[in-house]
């Protein structure tokens, strides 16, 4: 029997499909040109560009001159570079001080604002006032804030007799790293706290009536409720904190250019600088790549060990 | 064990709304109270007033002689179980059941044994380790139940425990349920909406309409002897057929439409109150199975025929529900429309004709010849007709 010809593709996807037939050839025909343009832009601006990454971290590159092949050359000397080395420790440190002062206040911020009171409303959305901010904006706002006697935070202290307020903050050896996390974390925590405002609101009420019922105190619930329910938060911020903190860079560029000393200068700083001011794109391209394979790692390593990929669990027992 | 006592318990919600009022309940150790009333009615504020989820606005709650009102809930020693189970879905079964235990701090040797126990009991033996997503809907209505009975409730509460589950599940899950009640015996309040569970578990079963107890009685009570419209027309599926009528002058007589039936000695008897309603307008209710088909009845007696116009026959195999218009008011209070939605919620809808036809349903023997069109003489059995104020919807009896 003749196959009825149909007005949508789709259609076709439900019938079985024998091998070499008309119809599979139309499908993935169809199925290729349905996700082309999604395709076409992830091939453009991810695939290509990554490639070529990798490609030229084979090679020496000044932009000006040839390409010229340089074979294993670039990542030998990434393995015995100190200053890359260090930069590495600069950028895990940033990053595991990131999400220590990232998750934890915007777990307890989405959970508070997440009640139900009118003001809570008000407040948040005041509040997410930072997500709004151009990084170049609050970099430069933040320079003049914590500007050394003549910043606004310096003037507060002076008056306020705080003379601690007064510092340094960004010239410091000691303090310029953990200035720049403060900073980050001013710029990033509210957007982690809608995520754990969203999974708090989704933790159903009952949960914490059968917890009350059950004999649960406040922090019980907390404990054996809220904490597991929002598993799912919990790894989503933390891989976007991690991730996003091993290739931060803007508004370190902005306000320590990666000083005082080195002491600012994570491997993203340190591949701008190798690329950009000295021009040697071949190696600049190793500590992307390493970037990037560095993400990819803590991204898959916190799917698996959490079983967030297989979703498991969840909320499918409620209903 | 302990028995629930509530003394003119009311709760105001912070926004003025009253949501139960002057609430006066007993529930004895061992026995299954059952509070039903449509949405809205109070029902499971009540439920969670007791539970310690619900502050009480005002009036005295007792467990076991004990005044508890400001008690949290832990120190109530109360077990309940919700209309979507609310299981931890992040816990295994065995997690769940004996998560309350484990707040206790009971050892962990004995949370396994009281675990395995209820299990056992239910069961669940083989989903100890499941989570509650894999679990079916029934199962996890068993879970929860499991996690109510293991801590050896003083009191049980249940707030729609069987609303989530197919009409087949829930059939089973209603004899389970009301099994294992009598197993663990302490006072148990069931919260729900529908008649059917209400009458078939309850040994006892509150009416709640507004906020307000309008009976409390056992099944069978209620059903014969409604103290209101709003109980009559809640009570019983099909529903209870309301109409406005009148009393004779001379008080023998009940006028419905054009039609008349007489009032047996028998039932003036009972219910004296009747003599004072002469020439007055009552509510006159029959329940569908007091109609039955003239043409089988050897000899109707004068003044027990009312006839109408068939319009629809369900045959049920053990019965006929004859679907009929007939020339008469149907009874509109504000209560009964209420009580009708819920109650019958797969009758027809009701439609007021023109020229003031109402519907009504019979349960006549499957023997009947009625068809859908035709023309039907229903003899009434008229001692059990049930008369009620139209002003305050209240059953006259005395």
């Amino acid at each position: 029997m003749a196959t009825a010809p149909t007005l949508l593709g789709h259609n076709q996807l439900v019938r079985p499909r024998q091998p070499g037939s008309t119809a599979r050839r139309r499908n993935l025909l169809f199925d290729v040109a349905g996700i082309s343009p999604t395709l076409a832009l992830y091939g453009a601006f991810l695939v290509v560009p990554t490639l070529f990454a990798v490609f030229l971290s084979f090679t020496n590159w000044d932009v000006i001159g040839p390409i010229k092949w340089a074979g294993f050359g670039n990542w030998s000397r990434f393995f015995s570079d100190p200053v890359a080395h260090h930069s590495l420790l600069v950028t895990f440190e940033l990053a595991g001080l990131s999400w220590l002062a990232q998750t934890p206040l915007a777990m307890v911020l989405g959970i508070w604002v997440a009640g139900t009171q009118r003001y809570r409303a008000v407040y948040a959305a005041i509040y997410l006032v930072p997500l709004l901010l151009s990084t170049a904006g609050l970099s430069i706002m933040w320079e003049d804030l914590l500007f050394p006697q003549y910043g606004g935070l310096a003037w507060l202290g002076a008056h306020l007799h705080m003379a601690f307020l007064d510092h340094n903050w960004l010239g410091s050896q000691d303090l310029a790293l953990f200035t720049i996390v403060v900073i980050i974390a001013w710029q990033f925590v509210p957007f982690h706290t809608l995520i754990f405002q969203a999974g708090r609101r989704a933790v159903p009420a009952t949960l914490y009536d059968a917890a009350t019922v059950d004999g649960a105190t406040v922090r019980q619930a907390f404990w054996h409720v809220t904490l597991p329910q929002l598993r799912y938060s919990i790894v989503t911020s933390s891989t976007l904190v991690l991730v996003g903190s091993l290739t931060y860079f803007d508004i370190i560029y902005i306000l320590t250019l990666g000083g005082p000393g080195d002491t600012t200068r994570v491997l993203a700083m340190d591949m701008y600088n190798t690329g950009f001011t000295e021009t040697e794109f071949g190696y600049a391209s190793v500590l992307a790549t390493v970037l990037g394979l560095l993400g990819i790692a803590v991204a898959a390593a916190l799917v698996r060990w959490t079983g967030f990929g297989s979703m498991e669990g969840g909320q499918e027992g409620i209903w | 064990m302990a028995t629930i006592t509530l003394e003119k318990v009311s709760k105001v919600y912070p926004n003025g709304l009253p949501a139960v009022t002057d609430l006066d309940l007993e529930v004895a150790e061992g026995e299954l109270m059952v509070l039903v009333g449509p949405s809205g009615s109070g029902k499971t504020t009540a439920l969670r007033m007791v539970a310690g989820l619900e502050d009480i606005t005002s009036g005295t709650l007792r467990m076991g002689g004990q005044v508890v009102n400001d008690l949290p809930p832990k120190d109530r020693n109360v077990a309940m179980v919700f209309q979507s189970y609310a299981l931890y879905p992040h816990m295994t079964v065995a997690e769940n059941i004996g998560f309350a235990l484990k707040l206790r701090k009971m050892p962990k040797d004995q949370i396994k044994a009281k675990v395995r126990d209820a299990a056992q009991m239910l069961g669940l033996t083989d989903y100890l380790n499941s989570k509650p997503a894999q679990l079916s809907g029934g199962q996890r209505q068993r879970v929860a139940m499991g996690r109510a009975i293991v801590r050896e409730p003083s009191v049980f509460l249940m707030d729609e425990p069987l609303s989530n589950l197919d009409a087949k599940m829930r059939v089973q899950m209603r004899a389970e349920i009301s099994r294992i009640q009598r197993r663990v015996g302490v006072a148990t309040m069931y919260v729900t909406h529908d008649q059917t569970e209400a009458m078939t578990m309850g040994d006892r079963v509150a009416v709640l309409h507004m906020g307000r107890l309008q009976q409390c009685g056992t099944p069978q009570m209620l059903y014969e002897r409604p103290d209101n419209i709003f109980v009559a027309a809640f009570i019983g599926s099909p529903a209870m057929n309301l109409y406005e009528a009148g009393i004779s002058s001379d008080g023998e007589q009940v006028v419905i439409g054009s039609q008349s039936l007489a009032l047996p000695r028998g039932l003036l008897e009972s219910r004296p109150g009747l003599a004072a309603m002469k020439g007055r307008k009552v509510v006159v209710g029959i329940r569908p199975e007091h109609l039955s088909d003239a043409a089988l009845a050897p000899s109707p007696g004068p003044g027990t025929t009312l006839y109408a116009d068939v319009e629809l026959i369900e045959a049920l195999g053990h019965e006929l529900e004859v679907h009929f218009l007939i020339d008469a008011t149907r009874a509109r209070s504000e209560e009964a429309a209420a009580a009708q939605e819920t109650a019958d919620l797969g009758g027809a809808p009701a439609l007021t004709m023109a020229g003031a036809k109402s519907e009504g349903v019979a349960r006549v023997s499957p023997r009947s010849q009625l068809k859908a069109g035709s023309r039907a003489a229903f003899v009434v059995d008229t001692e059990h007709l049930h008369f009620f104020d139209p002003d305050t919807g209240a059953a006259i009896w005395n």
